[in-house]
């Protein structure tokens, strides 16, 4: 037995932690170094929905903070049999840290890289900042860098704006441009999607800047707490019309080149594969977020559920990381399937949806135990994805390349 | 089309109770109809062992008991891995 699990936690639930520590092995850890950012996105789940935790933390995290989160981390990694773990610089905005403090903090995660334990570094950013001398410092440390970004001037700077008000569009896409030609560095895009204009002008906008690698995400505002417009209305399905015309350009360009992380999870769902992407929520997810305090957390985005929603009472500088496993929040973060309401569990698409993302299940009071409040959109765009590759399957022609993400078979 | 089954009928019925829009029934049974063709010609393919190897040589993989992520430069040319939030 792990000797943390010995000596930390109790007799009577060692068994259960050991089981979900198996079923869910922790393979991403979220750096959050800035709780602050240059940015004042209107929807950001970090200071602007339910979460105000962000008032009583440092802004910045420390280096103590950094050496205690990668210790724990390489550890549980090797007591899990791990062989490889990511970390992700995140906030926030992490370029605020600067390249020297970030640089120092690569260092001390580097250090735990062995023979036995292979570690990815990545940076989720705004590009506001990005310039060459970013694309140095990712090269120099081996830091993959992702953008947040929202396809069009239109939509972007409704929502990205600075503390001033001031749309973003123009700086960003200047960073971008910066970013796009390195492929070794840049990993792509996030767009949070806005049903009020075509997904399809969206896509192109992103297509036209040169971004080859994108995803789109679900707004993290709406929950059972939150309804989103025209919950009742079943001809009323905004999400699934922006994204169907998105998936259907793109599958009939059929250029492999060109990802949408949503749609490659969804298709691989369709041939049985297993996503392990969380916003597709049937698997389990072994993400853990690490705040400015130490603060040890599950998934950040359930911060979108309520004000110190995703407090644990654990600190990485006194407690080993293994205790997130005796957290009733956690498992039910790792719970998979086995969280599927009886409707999710009977639905023929959701080994495709896997019933949406956690946050979108919530209800304050009840928990996760719904399906998401996205189910009838979600349940359109999943059956004209499945028809459209059973289609396609007819004549046994299915591009593999679009299954080609990190799935693998449910049979097996 | 699809034949509508127990498993279907139930699945509408209980979207319905929530006070969700549901699918028909038989659109369902059209749907669930459209996976099983599509998982049962891919378990035909004789080719997709060889892509599969590919992909799990290339990327992420579990083990049979999720117990081990191995790792072989997975995502060279592509997202990280898992989390919504980090692209």
């Amino acid at each position: 037995m792990n000797a943390v699990i010995e000596n930390w936690i109790a007799p009577e639930a060692r068994a259960e932690v050991e089981r979900n520590q198996k079923r869910a092995p922790l393979h991403l850890f979220l750096l959050k170094v800035a709780e602050f950012c240059n940015l004042n996105c209107t929807y950001c789940f970090m200071f602007n929905l339910n979460d105000f935790s962000y008032q009583k933390k440092p802004k910045r995290m420390s280096f103590d903070v950094v050496r205690a989160a990668v210790s724990n981390a390489a550890r549980i990694a090797r007591a899990q049999g791990t062989k490889a773990i990511q970390f992700s610089l995140h906030g926030g905005e992490p370029t605020i840290m600067g390249q020297a403090w970030l640089e120092e903090a690569v260092g001390i995660i580097r250090e735990h890289a062995a023979d036995d334990l292979s570690i990815q570094i990545y940076m989720q950013t705004n590009a506001l900042v990005i310039d060459d001398s970013w694309i140095d410092f990712a090269r120099r440390n081996g830091v993959r860098i992702g953008v947040s970004m929202d396809g069009i001037r239109e939509v972007h700077d409704r929502y990205r704006v600075d503390h001033k008000g001031r749309g973003s569009f123009d700086r960003v896409v200047k960073g971008l441009q910066t970013l796009i030609p390195h492929d070794d560095v840049f990993t792509g895009t996030l767009t949070v999607i806005d049903p009020s204009v075509p997904g399809i002008d969206v896509y192109r906008g992103l297509r036209e800047i040169g971004i080859m690698r994108m995803d789109f995400l679900w707004p993290l505002d709406f929950n059972w707490d939150n309804l989103p417009d025209r919950f009742e209305d079943a001809s009323y399905t905004p999400y699934s019309d922006y994204l169907t015309p998105i998936f259907d350009a793109w599958w009939e360009e059929d250029n492999p080149k060109v990802s949408i992380r949503h749609f490659e999870n969804m298709v691989a769902g369709v041939m049985a594969y297993k996503s392990h992407l969380d916003a597709i929520g049937g698997q389990p997810v072994g993400i853990v977020s690490i705040d400015t305090d130490g603060g040890i957390e599950p998934v950040d985005s359930l911060r979108a559920c309520g004000d110190g929603f995703t407090e644990l009472g654990l600190n990485i500088l006194n407690d080993p990381i293994e205790m997130i496993y005796t957290k009733d929040l956690f498992q039910m973060a790792i719970r998979g399937r086995d969280n599927l309401c009886e409707a999710c569990q009977l639905c023929p698409v959701s080994d495709m949806c896997g019933a949406g993302y956690l946050p979108h299940r919530y209800r304050s009071g009840e928990g996760f135990g719904r399906p998401s409040v996205y189910c009838k959109d979600l349940w359109k765009l999943t059956s004209h994805i499945a028809s459209t590759v059973a289609r396609t399957y007819k004549d046994a022609d299915i591009p593999l390349h679009r299954s080609s993400s990190d799935m693998i078979d449910l049979a097996s | 089309m699809g034949k509508m089954t127990d498993r279907t009928v139930a699945f509408c019925a209980l979207l319905t109770a929530m006070g969700i829009a549901a699918p028909s029934a038989s659109h369902a049974a059209e749907v669930q109809s459209d996976i099983a063709k599509v998982r049962e010609v891919r378990a035909q393919d004789k080719s997709f062992d060889n892509d599969r190897a590919l992909i799990e040589a290339t990327t992420f993989k579990f083990d049979g008991d999720n117990v081990a992520l191995q790792h072989a430069d997975a995502h060279a040319d592509g997202h990280a891995d898992g989390h919504a939030n980090v692209g």
